[in-house]
């Protein structure tokens, strides 16, 4: 967790701009335009909440791994429509999974006490953006 | 913020440690003061906790996670940013979406939160009432009433029965109007 790389997120939102296009909805701004605002708010919001301070490099590195359910949802679209009962499922069920994950390693990385579920809702709010990109 | 060496200076403009203390929140606390918000006929004590210093002199008030009645500025802040997304849902589901939509409710809303706090600031000037509140203690009341607004554009998405719609409008302006009124 020491080591914030950028290659991995940079490599998955690609993916998930290129399933998004066989899927036939041309994102890629959208998608570049969700993640640096997310990216900000999230970085002042945990700045401001934490003890310690913390990178945006490393913000970015940990919401950008945690985005793998996602564009696994992504990769799904392709094949069935994700309008419906079971897209709906699918799509909370990834951005319950990609939320859990990130919330749990910003907890432990800014050594947070309690306040699992307030890092949460942003992220879960920001994972719910590139779901709706992925749905509608 | 101003361990990097090369970034914006921002303590000038800003005072960091001053907005620290309205973010000291824990899920209790939200949890509570949402419920509070939503249900404030029945609380007791309203004061604010104190924080005082070896001698016994006041030194600022305790911050949100050791004391309910204390503001914050996390809700408001999360409840602003949910009430423009699901505005952003609303105008979806009736086809009229647009990017610039966001944008315009974010804008109106903020518009609304600064006029509110002039509006108060130069009515306690006018009619002479000393007020030792600070600004952020006002933004995060202003930002209260959100919550409300929140569980209002909820019940209209849930496309329960207009009575029902307006019923849960007029219950939640009354909560936050009765939660502003005892603070």
């Amino acid at each position: 967790m020491d080591d914030t790389d950028l290659a991995g997120p940079l490599l998955f939102c690609l993916l998930f701009g290129v399933f998004l296009a066989f899927a036939g909805k041309v994102h890629f701004g959208y998608i570049y335009g969700v993640a640096v605002l997310g990216v900000m708010s999230l970085f002042l919001i945990l700045n401001l909440m934490s003890e310690g301070g913390v990178d945006g490099y490393r913000i970015a590195s940990v919401l950008g791994y945690c985005l793998l359910p996602m564009v696994v949802l992504s990769g799904l679209s392709i094949i069935f429509g994700l309008a419906g009962y079971i897209g709906f499922i699918l799509s909370l069920f990834s951005i319950l999974w990609c939320t859990y994950a990130s919330s749990g390693m910003f907890v432990t990385v800014l050594g947070m006490s309690e306040q699992r579920f307030l890092v949460a809702y942003p992220v879960g709010l920001f994972y719910a953006c590139f779901a709706l990109m992925t749905v509608f | 913020m101003c361990m990097y060496h090369g970034t914006v200076e921002i303590n000038r403009w800003v005072n960091i440690p001053a907005l620290k203390h309205y973010f000291k929140v824990n899920n209790l606390y939200v949890v509570n003061k949402i419920r509070l918000l939503l249900f404030p006929w029945r609380h007791k004590p309203w004061t604010r906790m104190v924080k005082r210093s070896e001698n016994g002199q006041m030194e600022g008030f305790r911050p949100p996670r050791e004391d309910i009645n204390s503001p914050d500025l996390y809700i408001p802040v999360m409840a602003f940013v949910t009430y423009v997304l699901l505005v952003g849902l609303v105008t979806g589901r009736e086809s009229k979406f647009h990017p610039e939509v966001l944008g315009l409710t974010a804008s109106t809303a903020l518009g609304v939160v600064t006029f509110e706090l002039i509006f108060i600031r130069l009515g306690c000037y006018l009619l002479n009432i000393t007020s030792e509140a600070a600004v952020l203690d006002l933004v995060a009341y202003a930002g209260y009433k959100f919550v409300g607004i929140v569980v209002a554009e909820l019940a209209e998405l849930s496309m329960a029965p207009p009575w029902l719609v307006w019923g849960a409008f007029i219950y939640a302006a009354l909560s936050i109007g009765f939660f502003l009124v005892s603070f």
